[in-house]
């Protein structure tokens, strides 16, 4: 490899066929080359007296902006073919990088357009990205790798396996509105949000339009879009309840039960709101044995009131009565 | 149906290819390629190529040595343990149903028999000379159906001669299959229990790939009750659904009119439940499927579940229907929890819950 200093206008960022890394420049990668330029060199390949970037996507976006004129490269011999560039690309990463998954797509999607075999590519290299070394696994990162347009999202989110696998499932239009709203949603949320869409959707055979198109959904909806707070969790409930319509009830009758008991101050109650137990759990907060003994008492008058009873009944309440 | 018929490819462990029993299975294979391997992953290395691993797992037969198979139940934390032992003899089974947990577990294994039969008469031996007196019930279909496999491997009349006549033990056969012709061959001894797996016949048909149908089944277990067999059935997992009530009822009352009380040794009801795992493997291999997308709520152990609720209800319309026919004491719950055993039971059984649902046995 010759080392060189390259002019950038030299290089075509519009041929991204070794990119595979989606991180973008970030505030200290700027002032680090700002303040000492760029020192370890890029990775370029030759082509029709021009340079097609290997490896530095970030430096070289981060030179552009820095107003720099050109960059330290090492120039591969041109006797290496595509695959050979690419194994290269990937293994100077490798070490560096944990990849996202909408890298490792692209990382599986350019090394099967480069002509890596099925066997190296699922036995050798799944095992390396940490991913099941499994066909199905490159089939579905191929497909996810041909979303483009979704990728960025997809990487920013971090989503894992089995969310982008449901993320499939899904029409061209409902991906496109599913990406729309992730910035509403945390990492588990977003997840949470694909689940349920697609437990709906299958459920109800109906599509996602249709299933957030009533009032409540469409408002809630816009909300998320334009990013109003808490509007992702709102969402997220409003879904659950629909996903789980019977626990949504029940607890919603165990609250109203709750809230007719006079509970003494500082004493909590709680329940298991999955409903696998039938058992609540009260706490209480004392600094002394008289402040004890008023909770107690506090305790025992509402239970002798006959307050609690509801609530236990709600709590063993069977479906039918 | 015969699941022999799809083996496609025979691999034996290098530590058993000159075993007697090996030579009878190959034969009765013939002409299926056979290779020798010494290790399981080189199989697996080829099963990872295709399209659907689990479903190319069921068409590759490995023979190979078990060093031990008996072990307890897996129960989950957190449930009433039912004290039951497994005999893992095989693993992997040829049907393929959706709600399989067999499809998160095992990793790519191929149909594998143990087929090292004089260590597993040594470790039974072995087994049973450590028993202090209470009632065991070991069983084989754990991680594989007990009969699908045994006109090639001779399983299960193997084990029914191993154990059969041992006091105070209790073998059972769980299958999805009518394959019993190897059992019939001889006279029942009483403490062998053939069981079936039941479902709706909506479930059975949409749910249970390569498994006998609900008549085939039940002509199946009144061939055994005709030949002295006792017999088990687990209505397990039971699923909900729309028409669930009536169609579940169809087959417990057609059972029930066919299979005499006093032949039925147990009766088990477990409703849908399923790690995360599964969902997405089973969404995957069978997008038909609807059993993944009901109303479940995540258990203590980690695995979805119908909410308490419904799972009572469930459970309460089948004993219902047993206690019609005076048979509701030979249920018991497959991995529920104590919350449920103590709604299931009612206050007047409280006291037998923590140590044995078998009380019949005692």
């Amino acid at each position: 490899m010759e080392l060189r200093q390259i002019c950038l206008s030299g290089i075509r960022l519009g041929d991204t066929r070794f990119r595979f890394t989606l991180d973008k420049p970030d505030e200290k990668l700027m002032v680090s080359i700002q303040e000492a330029g760029i020192v370890e060199p890029v990775i370029i390949k030759a082509k029709d007296n021009a340079f097609i970037l290997v490896t530095g996507w970030r430096r070289v976006e981060a030179a552009h902006a820095s107003g720099l004129k050109e960059v330290p490269a090492l120039v591969l011999p041109s006797e290496l073919t595509d695959l050979d560039i690419f194994r290269l690309a990937f293994f100077e990463s490798y070490a560096q990088k944990d990849f996202s998954l909408a890298e490792k797509a692209l990382i599986i999607n350019k090394f099967i357009d480069f002509g890596l075999g099925q066997e190296e590519l699922i036995r050798k290299l799944l095992p390396l990205l940490a991913l099941p070394p499994e066909r199905k696994t490159t089939d579905l990162l191929d497909q996810l790798a041909g979303l483009d347009w979704a990728l960025p999202a997809i990487h920013r989110c971090r989503w894992k396996l089995p969310t982008a696998r449901l993320f499939l499932s899904f029409t061209h239009e409902e991906q496109k509105l599913i990406i729309s709203l992730t910035d509403a949603f945390n990492h588990n949320q977003q997840a949470e949000f694909i689940e349920l869409l697609f437990t709906l959707k299958k459920r109800h055979r109906m599509g996602i339009e249709a299933i957030l198109s009533d009032r409540e959904m469409e408002q809630l909806v816009r909300k998320a879009k334009e990013g109003k707070p808490q509007a992702g969790q709102e969402l997220l409930a409003a879904l659950k309840k629909r996903v789980s319509p019977l626990v949504t009830k029940i607890n919603r009758e165990i609250q109203l039960a709750v809230k007719e008991i006079n509970l003494p101050d500082k004493c909590w109650l709680d329940y298991d709101h999955s409903l696998e137990q039938k058992s609540i759990s009260i706490s209480l907060e004392a600094r002394s044995a008289e402040e004890l003994d008023l909770a107690l008492k506090d305790l025992g008058q509402s239970l002798k009131a006959g307050e609690w009873d509801f609530l236990f009944r709600q709590l063993s309440k069977k479906i039918d009565e | 149906m015969q699941q022999n018929k799809q083996i496609k490819n025979i691999f034996v462990d290098r530590q058993v290819k000159n075993l007697p029993q090996v030579e009878r299975i190959l034969s009765q294979l013939q002409p299926l390629p056979v290779q020798v391997v010494d290790t399981v992953e080189e199989i697996k290395e080829d099963l990872c190529l295709s399209p659907d691993p689990i479903a190319e797992s069921k068409k590759v037969l490995f023979l190979t040595r078990e060093k031990s198979v008996i072990r307890p139940c897996p129960c989950t934390q957190g449930c009433v343990c039912c004290h039951y032992w497994t005999l893992d003899l095989n693993l992997n089974c040829p049907l393929d149903c959706s709600y399989c947990i067999l499809q998160a577990y095992l990793n790519l294994q191929p149909l594998t028999l143990a087929v090292n039969q004089e260590d597993l008469q040594v470790e039974l031996d072995t087994f049973f000379s450590r028993q202090n007196g209470e009632v065991l019930r070991i069983g084989t279909g754990e991680l594989g159906d007990s009969l699908a496999l045994d006109s090639i491997s001779g399983q299960a009349s193997l084990l029914a001669g191993l154990v059969g006549g041992r006091k105070r033990v209790w073998l059972e056969l769980k299958t999805k299959t009518a394959g019993i012709d190897s059992l019939m061959a001889m006279p029942a001894p009483e403490n062998v229990v053939l069981a079936w797996s039941l479902n709706s016949k909506r479930i059975i048909n949409s749910e249970e790939g390569g498994s006998a149908n609900f008549e085939e089944r039940l002509r199946a277990a009144f061939r055994a009750v005709e030949q002295g067999y006792r017999v088990a059935f687990h209505l397990d997992p039971i699923i909900y659904y729309s028409d669930w009530e009536r169609e579940y009822e169809d087959i417990i009352v057609e059972l029930l009119k066919k299979i005499p009380g006093e032949a039925l040794a147990w009766v088990s009801l477990g409703t849908l439940r399923f790690p995360a795992k599964l969902r997405e493997i089973a969404r995957w291999r069978f997008p038909q499927s609807m059993i993944y997308e009901g109303e479940f709520i995540r258990s203590w152990d980690g695995k979805f579940r119908y909410p308490r609720p419904l799972r009572l209800k469930l459970y309460e319309k089948f004993k219902k229907i047993f206690q019609e026919y005076g048979l509701s004491h030979k249920l018991y719950l497959c991995m529920e929890s104590s919350e449920v055993w103590r709604e299931f039971l009612g206050q007047n059984k409280k006291g037998k819950l923590y140590t044995s649902p078998f009380c019949w046995l005692d």
